[in-house]
């Protein structure tokens, strides 16, 4: 193998404008390879549904990249994925969202856009990795094979969002942050003069719906599919105990909005899109022992043969603690996990992702169903 | 790494005999052209020059009005706004029609848009896949209440050159009053122009795309033609256009017309050799259309597509090689939309989606252009052995 220095390896930082991707850069450049900057523009300026309000991706942020970018003096790009946005991540997010089940439209921009597209542009544009500034972490052993690891700072672990990487794809991954806190991410921002950059907030909500009104989102971004349809609220025992505005106003664990007196707090169990139905019971009734994950990605591919008798853990939502649990596949398809909790865990959401861990390692992960 | 700039059309460099000049007034001539002693005066008598030269330059009559702007698009909406403004004040005509062509410059499109907001009727005619404009399709689209006509000098996409002669007599034999204006931000500069041979009642250009500075422009208007002022405020530019003049952008402009009419035979033969060089070393690549007009067009601007390549990625990668081109239209967050000016040719959406425009200018050598040529074959079968 012909030795490359750094200098030689073109790395292509994605870029967001945020603190934690420019530091990114800022550390490419310290480790001496040469970086080129890109940028999603995923989001119309002045669309109805971003009102203004400033989200990842926004133009703001795309200028904020560019200014780091000229300051560091490497090449910036911004890339035009509005419609691949649109198409593949945004409507995906509605048809589940109004099916009644809790999307997490982040998992499908890593893999399809990121992860994706955007890494496909980066090696046309001469590219030997990409490097991005989330909180997560590779490892490789002795026989190359790469690990998808939680990052040092585990209080902004990120690795729940990234577990459709694959081998493939996780050879040409560097996570510049991966092994620093979050304050010393911003340290490093304060210390290297990009103050403003310092001092800029997580994005908290999705991107596309700023605030985080997904009922309201959806309301304005496809009226046509509302059904606004009034329809029951029913307990456990299948009594209508009250009325519902539109099962697009509810999620799995939600306990505001419902309108309904009760001595014990009461949460929404569950949704029927089909009946138009809501379920609601106490938190008790929230309560599962088991689920199952469909569309499953391994990222290790072996791991898959001795996960039945590891003791895991699983996140069942991005924010979820890790819950112990042991798995078992479904037949032989790998594509299928069941899931067994040692403790109950409450407010299991369809639609959901979850992800298993063996410590700090990512097995894998797949959709709640 | 050196860098080679084929981008003429969205700006040009400042010719550095310009921007001594430019320099020179910065230093000079503090005063306000307004004020009534000797600083205001020499200031006052800069401009008056600067305006004096212009309108000869631009063969322009005794009796008519050159007023200076902030750029092309100030001009631009100044004509059309002005224009259609004054005519509802003095004719009443609350729902006047304008005309326009569907390949225009967003300034004059936008501009449309404004107005049809406030009431006004419009048509859009379109062009053939040559470019070419639909002349007898203009004339009929011409009615009772029609008041302006405006088509571009040139495109600022495809170059194109539209026979602003012809499309002025075809209009004012169908309607003698109607109102004329044309962009002329891509032409001025790059080719000759004389009001006497296309005499229009309006016409804008811009410095920065003939190597004057940046933020400055012209609006020429012929004797007899009424416009509104769409900047309220002091009396500058005959009460059409307020706001204290930017001395040292107006006199650069003088200066950079003064140099292009000395040198613009040899330098227009010059560019088309270098553009022919340049269309001839690419004409090889498997795939390659080019789009517009290829006979009535800008010497120096060549706009082409590379069958299977994206425009997106050939450009960046040009420019991670020195090169600067452009595509489509830029955005201010430096993302590359579908061109519109060649949707309304009737390409198909791949034609379109990798087409990229080169400008070249009078800093452009033979070397850059053989360099170029080399670096985007091999762009472009890298890109293609990519996606086999």
């Amino acid at each position: 193998m012909l030795l490359k220095t750094k200098k030689n390896i073109t790395v292509a930082l994605a870029m967001s404008g945020g603190v934690d991707s420019s530091v990114s850069a800022l550390l490419l450049k310290k480790r001496g390879f040469s970086v080129i900057g890109i940028s999603m523009h995923l989001i119309p300026a002045g669309d109805s549904y971003c009102s203004g309000e400033k989200s990842c991706c926004s133009v703001e942020d795309l200028l904020d990249a560019k200014k780091i970018a000229v300051k560091l003096g490497i090449p910036h790009f911004s890339i035009n994925l509005k419609d691949e946005f649109r198409s593949l991540v945004i409507n995906p997010f509605i048809e589940e969202y109004i099916s009644g089940k809790t999307p997490n439209p982040c998992i499908r921009c890593n893999n399809y856009l990121k992860f994706g597209i955007l890494l496909k542009r980066a090696e046309e544009l001469g590219a030997d990795m990409m490097a991005t500034g989330h909180y997560a972490r590779v490892s490789r052993d002795t026989n190359g094979r790469c690990y998808l690891l939680k990052s040092r700072d585990l209080s902004k672990d990120q690795s729940y969002v990234l577990y459709n990487l694959d081998q493939e794809r996780l050879k040409k991954i560097i996570f510049p942050v991966g092994n620093l806190s979050k304050e010393s991410v911003r340290g490093i921002a304060r210390d290297s003069g990009f103050n403003e950059i310092s001092l800029k907030k997580d994005s908290m909500d999705i991107c596309f719906v700023p605030g985080g009104d997904y009922s309201l989102f959806i309301g304005k971004a496809v009226p046509e599919k509302i059904r606004l349809k009034k329809g029951a609220i029913k307990n456990s025992m299948g009594e209508t105990i009250g009325e519902h505005a539109g099962i697009q106003n509810y999620t799995v664990g939600q306990r505001k909005g419902l309108g309904i007196s009760s001595k014990t707090p009461l949460y929404v169990t569950g949704i029927s899109p089909e009946k138009n139905e809501i379920f609601v019971g106490p938190a008790e009734n929230c309560y599962n022992y088991e689920m199952k994950i469909g569309d499953f990605n391994f990222i290790t591919p072996c791991l898959s043969e001795k996960i039945g008798s590891m003791d895991l853990t699983v996140k069942i939502r991005y924010s979820s603690s890790a819950h112990p649990c042991r798995v078992s596949f479904s037949g032989t398809d790998k594509s299928s996990v069941k899931v067994l909790f040692k403790y109950p865990v409450k407010f299991i959401a369809p639609g959901q992702s979850a992800v298993l861990y063996s410590g700090q390692k990512v097995i894998g992960g797949g959709i709640i169903g | 790494m050196k860098r080679i700039y084929l981008d003429y059309n969205a700006t040009t460099p400042v010719d550095p005999a310009v921007l001594e000049e430019a320099i020179k007034i910065l230093r000079d001539f503090p005063g306000n052209p307004s004020s009534v002693y000797e600083e205001g005066r020499r200031s006052r008598v800069l401009i008056e020059d600067s305006r004096d030269f212009i309108k000869s330059f631009l063969r322009a009559g005794p009796g008519d009005e050159l007023i200076f702007t902030s750029g092309g698009s100030e001009s631009i909406n100044l004509a059309i706004v002005g224009a259609v403004h004054a005519n509802a004040r003095l004719k009443n005509n609350k729902k006047p029609h304008i005309i326009t062509s569907t390949v225009e410059h967003p300034a004059v499109l936008n501009t449309f848009k404004f107005l049809e907001y406030e009431g006004a009727e419009t048509s859009y005619i379109g062009v053939d896949g040559s470019g070419k404009l639909d002349i007898g399709g203009l004339v009929s689209a011409i009615k009772d209440n029609t008041i302006l006509v405006s088509v571009m000098g040139a495109n600022n996409e495809t170059g194109t050159i539209f026979p602003l002669k012809q499309i002025l007599n075809a209009v004012k034999a169908r309607k003698e009053d109607i109102i004329f204006h044309s962009d002329l931000v891509q032409l001025i500069g790059k080719s000759p122009f004389s009001l006497r041979e296309v005499p229009l009642d309006l016409c804008g250009f811009s410095g920065h795309k003939f190597y004057a500075l940046k933020g400055c422009g012209g609006l020429y208007i012929k004797k007899g033609i009424k416009i509104d002022p769409i900047i309220n405020g002091g009396h500058q530019e005959r009460g059409l256009r307020a706001g204290t003049e930017n001395i040292a952008g107006i006199a650069s402009m003088a200066k950079a017309l003064e140099i292009f009419k000395n040198v613009m035979k040899e330098e227009m033969e010059r560019i088309e050799e270098l553009g022919n060089a340049f269309i001839g070393g690419l004409s090889g690549i498997k795939d390659i259309k080019f789009n517009g007009n290829s006979e009535e067009r800008l010497k120096n601007t060549v706009n082409l597509s590379i069958g299977g390549v994206k425009a997106e990625t050939l450009l960046f990668n040009l420019d991670l090689a020195g090169i600067a081109a452009s595509a489509g239209s830029a955005c201010n967050a430096g993302t590359i939309s579908l061109s519109r000016v060649l949707s309304a040719h009737g390409y198909d959406r791949n034609r379109i989606e990798s087409s990229i425009r080169f400008s070249l200018g009078r800093f452009t050598t033979m070397n850059d252009i053989k360099y170029s040529v080399s670096e985007i074959k091999k762009s472009v079968e890298k890109l293609r052995a990519n996606t086999r």
